[in-house]
């Protein structure tokens, strides 16, 4: 059974399309990568999803709802950007997020930042931009979310932190939920698909597994990547 | 979760206001202090009017800096990045900003109290010098203050009811005031989310405009309301049949001419209270409509 459900998505920033008419079940259980190029579209889908951004036409179903407080209770989201307050202390905004998400395991992200070295008095103003994106990880990953979202999280970080990030994110997961991992950086996150799904100008290209892709096309979803989205 | 929301925006406010209180506070308790020991009339007025500027200053301040900390506050937490955890939590969008608009009316309701103590805590160390000030060698303050609470005792004969009245209306439009601001300045944000650059600009931008308009509006009708209220009442002639010198000597022209201000200042308050209550309340709906269905963080 699919848990997110795009019906005839579209969103148009003064008339020009960002998502043209998306039709796409996405299942429950799996690793899915939202592949394309920049301006294809990937984080205004996910932005749809989450409720950041309204439908000029169409629908998002998560679990069966239109975003609101009911979807967002169940969705995990990591932006590209940093959204936390900058005056917060690590600890405040890791009661923040208990206070708000009921599936937050509070132990479980004191754990992951002790591992990480990361004293939770400090202020966020005071960590770098690095640290300040894994304690944005950490808090998204202790969610138990049937749904995570995350825009562009090996985006801009050398190939050790996006192997720390990748591990965290399938470390981390809780077993049934869904994870959509929106990168152009196809090589680094090809190993732990299930599915692959292609956007280009706003339209899926493509939507498979990622061993139906190899199989079909007797290429890694790196290699057709780059050759269907070859300038 | 409403709740909840509201601690979190509380907390924000609660980092530096409660100091800036205790400064206002502070030096309203210097300024009493000045008036209680100095025993020279013409320093003390003088001192005394010194005080009186620096007071509009301070009060002004804390009332301008708490509404720059809750304008920060609405348009980081909902319309910059920090919007986007903001508006991924489980609660309702409308909650979001009806908690950013409660927690501001506190704080100016907070800020208004503090500026009371500011201004009662002189004030009544005057009125307790009076007496001193009679007795000491310099009478001449000391019968001006004392002279001018006779006045103002007579004037108020006959109009207790309009003093309620006026007082009620009062509390009424700090508690509009207290609203006005935090609804007005969500509603600037909201409609000026979509824009790409310079957001923050352009919704500081529209609520100093539209303030400034508002506060000319509302000039211009209390100057009409003032004219129209002096020949309503007295027809071709207007004030000139009562003086403020002749009223010195009259106890029931002055009470006359203190039931008119009561009058006039009723009616101001009421169009005031009215003006702004239409634009908080439009400012509301709009903005919740606006975060609820036409959200777009770009």
């Amino acid at each position: 059974m699919a848990i997110i459900e795009y019906r005839n998505l579209t969103k148009v920033y003064k008339n020009v399309p960002a998502l043209n008419g998306v039709n796409l079940d996405i299942p429950a259980g799996r690793i899915v990568g939202l592949l394309g190029p920049n301006g294809s579209g990937k984080t205004t889908l996910i932005k749809l999803s989450v409720g950041l951004l309204t439908p000029t036409a169409g629908t998002v179903m998560i679990d069966g709802n239109v975003p609101g407080p009911q979807t967002k209770a169940v969705t995990a989201y990591l932006p590209e950007k940093s959204y936390m307050s900058e005056w917060m202390s690590v600890e405040s905004i890791v009661s923040y997020f208990a206070d708000f998400y009921r599936d937050f395991d509070k132990n479980k992200a004191y754990e992951m930042l002790s591992r990480l070295g990361i004293d939770p008095k400090r202020t966020l103003k005071t960590l770098s931009k690095g640290t300040k994106e894994k304690v944005q990880l950490v808090l998204v990953m202790s969610r138990a979310a049937k749904v995570y979202f995350l825009d562009e999280p090996i985006a801009g970080v050398d190939p050790a932190a996006r192997d720390y990030i990748l591990n965290t994110i399938i470390r981390n997961y809780s077993e049934n939920a869904s994870v959509i991992i929106s990168t152009h950086l196809i090589y680094d996150v090809e190993n732990v698909l299930d599915d692959a799904i292609f956007i280009r100008n706003g339209q899926i290209v493509l939507a498979d597994s990622a061993d139906n892709i190899r199989e079909n096309s007797g290429k890694t979803v790196d290699m057709l990547f780059r050759e269907v989205f070859r300038c | 979760m409403l709740g909840k929301l509201m601690k979190y925006d509380m907390k924000y406010m609660a980092r530096i206001l409660p100091w800036l209180y205790l400064g206002g506070i502070g030096f309203s308790a210097l300024v009493t202090t000045f008036i209680l020991v100095i025993n020279n009339g013409t320093v003390l007025f003088l001192g005394a009017y010194a005080a009186y500027f620096l007071f509009l200053i301070a009060v002004e301040g804390i009332a301008v800096c708490s509404s720059i900390f809750m304008m920060v506050r609405i348009y980081r937490n909902m319309f910059s990045d920090e919007g986007y955890l903001t508006f991924t939590l489980p609660v309702k969008n409308g909650d979001v900003l009806n908690s950013k608009i409660l927690t501001g009316a506190i704080w100016t309701f907070f800020s208004g109290i503090v500026a009371l103590i500011m201004i009662a805590l002189p004030i009544g160390a005057a009125i307790y010098k009076v007496p001193k000030l009679l007795e000491a060698d310099d009478v001449s303050i000391g019968m001006m203050i004392e002279s001018l609470i006779q006045e103002f005792s007579v004037g108020l004969a006959g109009n207790e009811v309009k003093l309620i009245i006026f007082l009620v209306l009062t509390v009424v439009l700090i508690v509009i005031s207290a609203f006005f601001a935090p609804a007005f300045y969500s509603f600037c944000c909201a409609i000026t989310h979509k824009i790409k650059r310079a957001r923050a600009f352009a919704s500081v931008a529209i609520f100093i405009g539209v303030s400034y308009a508002l506060g000319l509006i509302i000039s211009i009708s209390t100057v009409f309301i003032e004219i129209f209220s002096e020949y309503y009442m007295y027809g071709d002639e207007g004030f000139s049949a009562i003086t403020p010198t002749a009223m010195i000597y009259d106890a029931s022209e002055m009470s006359a001419y203190f039931g008119l201000r009561l009058n006039i200042m009723i009616i101001d308050l009421l169009v005031i209270g009215a003006i702004m209550a239409v634009i908080t309340v439009v400012s509301w709906i709009v903005s919740n409509r606006i975060v609820n269905k036409k959200l777009n963080l770009l």
